[in-house]
């Protein structure tokens, strides 16, 4: 094992004179395992070395491993979750990937990067009217590259179907699902298509998966100058909770985060909009979270945020209206009893078909919109999240709470039972109103609902279906009371999704520090870069690729 | 005591949180701490809670002991049924040579024989009230006809589940008179937890609108104090139908998407027509929804309405309709598609 060097000694002359230390659990990390390390002075030991480190198994982090590992780079992938996928496993699997892929032109769809550029820089949707044009153009550019990788790397795609919204030709294409039951996650979602094949190239091409670390830090020379050196890790159980086991690993070329965005931390998300407390749950929590790991690590080293206006364009992926009774609820994710997470998710939610079935009542009990609003109808939105008038809780605007009675259950045709509900603070039944009130304990429920309150809204909402007419909230024809016991209240705060804003980088998908200078040997991609507003898979895709092949050519003269 | 044993004045606290307030007649769990400063061992020595009159409550023995925290075990009491404020003690007495106190041998090594331990009392104030009880009005018939008897279910729930068997509910007019009195039966609602219900026959008012009603619930006469409850409920009025409406809702299909599973009749557009079932059909006050060949049949009193039609993911104009003879009304509706048409499908 080699001596630790004088202070004197530089950290670069230290690594290059030091042996690879093979023990663990040398390195502390400061007292809080997730603590900004700002002193880059003391040695590090390191337990590894390779030539590219890439933190997420995420959609962008298989891209950077394997096109880092297709240069001959020794690649090893470090993942906070027991298993690979990230939210790329969980999502529909659609990809924005066209300009003229090979599977557009088997449909005979034309196409081209200029349509493409053209398309997602339009000023008419808040999806493109503020994205870096720049890193557009090179995602437009590298788009039939990226296809063509993932095809080689064993994706096997469904014929396109029509067009997205936001694309003027079909260009949005999806895998067929993974055959192995037991690798899908989510049944319902193809995301196991790309995700599982890229698994299965990366680990016969020798990228090595450690999986259950939770990166800590990038260890640069400086606090905030010199290269980036590589990364400490530590190692998390089946909660997440540290196991007290450490890891520092050397990367010779460089590091890549690829950490998928930063919606699950409360403290990150509200520096873009401050009325997103605590009550408002992340899509897919249960499955890994997006906790902006990456992006505290790379502005501690001083790294810069970029394209927020993206992450408050207030459209799209960002929040989603949900299922029922469940914690994690957002409205196209259901898992199943079976899914490996479930432990951890604990019920599928209640999907609602018909939202006349039910009313939505603030933590007061007051209904605050009508009910049949889309599930990314941003005025409703707004209405949720404004002050609840109590001078204790100024931001957010507190749980939602769908209230409905024996006929709205029967009308749906739910089990309103676990595993479909959680009765864990997200569902609760009673026999009376004022009883199903006082029933609702939830640690976002801060002060009780007023019984009172909650039986006068349902009267006077039961009132306006006597009468055809919501004289509050203008939905079109109230159709249902809600009358019949037994009562239920499920959770239907909305629910936090994409992360539309983060890092920034160049085009080389290095990462920038606050003065736009380079910061050596530091790569970004997926949903923690910043400048690209695009919804899903294809951003990810494109840069984790170019970050991949940057980092193994051009790593260590960065 | 003698004066050269050493005397301990132990810490006496409430380790189970006990409730400032609670309902009349309640069970209450309790749980006693007493601590000494010197680590001594207290078990056996006994913990007895009174109320300013009458004999103790509960005696209880410390029967846990960890480096001088001593413990009751969890010990259920009932609360008084009258409501009001009441306040109990606790106190902790060891009677002299009592309490086999066993000293660890690193603390006090001056004292020869065992320590004695001082007295000591804690007031528990809390305040009792009466039980809450609320209502639930269903199966509410509306429209109804003016002047024709319907009935309804109204249930009560005590929130402590007290037995309201053959306790009585009153329904009110919207002045205020009595239309009828109701005693629960002895079933519970079927799934739920305490609710006790009857069924009640009332008389639809003469004329023609939107009834708000209420219905009290005084429970005076239990045994337990025990709030009174009071709920509204409504109903729209009509005259007496006279004629038969029947909706069809279809879907005009076009041509050249063809019509998958058979069930489909020509429309007028040139295209095929398939039903859609488990529409909602309403029309003013009437309310129907339609069945597996897409038909709604509703009785209804001659008059002009608006009809209107709810599905989900569907889309049909409304229309005026004059309605003084039996008809028969088509609606075609729009498949909108939603899931086609959404992106958000695929996320």
């Amino acid at each position: 094992m080699a001596e630790k060097p004088p202070r004197a000694q530089s950290r670069r002359e230290f690594v290059k004179n030091s042996a690879v230390v093979g023990t663990a659990a040398a390195v502390g990390v400061g007292e809080s395992p997730f603590s900004i390390r700002t002193d880059q002075s003391q040695a590090i030991e390191w337990d590894r070395r390779v030539d590219v480190v890439v933190i997420g198994a995420g959609a962008g982090g298989f891209a950077a491993a394997i096109a880092a590992r297709d240069q001959g780079a020794s690649v090893m992938l470090v993942e906070q979750n027991f298993d690979i996928g990230g939210r790329a496993i969980l999502s529909g699997g659609a990809c924005y990937l066209g300009g003229g892929t090979w599977l557009q032109k088997e449909a005979g769809i034309e196409d081209s990067p200029e349509a493409v550029f053209y398309d997602w820089t339009l000023q008419d949707h808040p999806m493109n009217r503020y994205n870096d044009r720049e890193i557009v153009r090179t995602y437009v550019d590298n788009c039939i590259a990226t296809f063509d990788f993932l095809t080689e790397n064993g994706v096997d795609w469904l014929p396109l179907g029509r067009a997205s919204r936001l694309d003027s030709v079909p260009r949005r294409p999806s895998p067929r699902q993974w055959p192995i039951a037991s690798e899908v996650i989510v049944p319902t979602q193809r995301g196991s298509g790309l995700m599982r094949p890229l698994e299965r190239s990366a680990r016969a091409k020798g990228v090595e998966i450690l999986l259950s670390h939770r990166m800590t830090s990038f260890v640069r020379e400086g606090p905030t100058s010199g290269r980036v050196l590589g990364v400490t890790a530590m190692e998390v159980d089946e909660w997440y909770e540290p196991t007290g086991r450490t890891v520092a690993i050397e990367a010779r070329n460089g590091v890549i985060f690829a950490t998928g965005g930063h919606s699950s931390n409360v403290n990150f998300r509200r520096m873009f909009d401050p009325r997103l407390t605590e009550e408002y749950q992340v899509h897919g929590d249960g499955w890994t979270p997006q906790n902006a790991d990456g992006e505290l690590a790379a502005m501690a080293i001083g790294a810069s945020l970029w394209g927020t206006a993206n992450q408050t364009n207030e459209s799209d992926g960002q929040l989603s209206k949900g299922r029922l009774a469940t914690r994690s609820n957002y409205h196209g994710l259901a898992f199943t009893p079976d899914a490996p997470n479930f432990f951890r998710e604990k019920a599928t939610g209640l999907r609602v078909r018909d939202w006349q079935n039910l009313i939505l009542v603030k933590e007061t009990g007051r209904r605050f919109y009508d009910e049949t609003a889309g599930i990314r109808d941003y005025q409703y939105f707004y209405a949720a999240m404004q002050w609840t008038g109590d001078p204790n809780k100024l931001n957010g605007g507190g749980p939602i709470w769908a209230i409905f009675d024996a006929d709205g259950v029967e009308r749906e045709g739910w089990e309103v039972k676990p595993p479909y509900v959680d009765p864990d603070g997200y569902f609760f039944r009673a026999d009376t109103l004022e009883q199903l009130a006082a029933s609702i304990k939830s640690k976002y429920q801060w002060r009780p609902m007023p019984g009172a309150t909650l039986r006068e809204t349902v009267e006077r909402y039961n009132s306006f279906v006597d009468s055809g007419v919501d004289e509050d909230f203008q939905k079109p024809r109230p159709l249902y009371k809600i009358q019949r016991p037994p009562f239920y209240a499920a959770w239907d705060t909305p629910c936090v999704h994409d992360t539309y804003a983060g890092i920034r980088m160049n085009t080389r998908a290095q990462v920038l520090d606050t003065q736009g200078e380079v910061i050596p040997g530091l790569y970004v991609a997926g949903e923690s870069s910043g400048g690209f507003g695009q919804h899903g898979l294809g951003r990810a895709f494109v840069y984790g690729r170019i970050a991949g092949m940057d980092a193994a050519k051009n790593g260590r003269e960065g | 005591m003698t004066d050269e044993r050493a005397v301990h004045e132990p810490r006496l606290e409430v380790s189970r949180w006990f409730p400032s307030e609670v309902a009349a007649g309640a069970e209450l769990t309790l749980q006693v701490r007493v601590t000494c400063p010197f680590g001594c061992d207290l078990r056996g020595a006994e913990v007895v809670v009174t109320a300013p009159e009458g004999p103790p409550i509960l005696t209880s023995e410390l029967v846990s002991s960890d480096q001088g925290i001593n413990e009751t075990s969890e010990v259920t009491l009932r609360a008084p049924s009258q409501v009001g404020e009441h306040e109990w003690s606790v106190l902790f007495r060891p009677q002299a040579g009592e309490a086999q106190a066993s000293q660890p041998q690193s603390s006090q090594p001056q004292a020869s024989e065992p320590p004695a331990h001082a007295g000591t009392s804690l007031a528990l104030p809390f305040r009792t009230e009466a039980h809450r009880t609320s209502l639930a009005i269903w199966d509410v018939p509306s429209p109804a006809v003016v002047g024709d008897p319907f009935m309804v279910k109204i249930g009560a729930k005590c929130a402590e589940e007290c037995d309201l068997q053959g306790r009585r509910i009153e329904v009110y007019d919207g002045s205020g008179d009595r239309l009828a009195t109701a005693e629960f039966g002895e079933t519970l609602w079927p799934g739920s937890d305490a609710l006790y219900w009857a069924e009640v026959e009332l008389v639809a008012p003469a004329g023609e609108g939107v009834v708000s009603w209420s219905v009290g619930f005084q429970a005076a006469d239990l045994e337990l104090p025990h709030r009174e409850a009071s709920a509204g409920f409504g109903f729209a009025t009509t005259k007496p139908p006279e004629h038969q409406l029947t909706v069809e809702v279809v879907e005009v299909v076009k041509g050249e998407e063809g019509v998958e599973g058979g069930g489909g009749e020509e429309g007028g557009q040139g295209g095929s027509t398939v039903p859609v079932p488990n529409a909602e059909v309403s029309l003013g006050v009437y309310r129907a929804s339609t069945d597996e060949s897409g038909r709604a049949i509703l009785a209804v009193a001659p008059g002009s309405y608006e009809l209107l039609i709810w599905k989900v993911g569907y889309e049909a104009p409304a229309r005026a309709l004059e309605v003084s003879k039996d008809l028969t009304v088509r609606v075609e509706a729009a498949d909108l598609h939603l899931s086609e048409r959404s992106s958000w499908e695929d996320d």
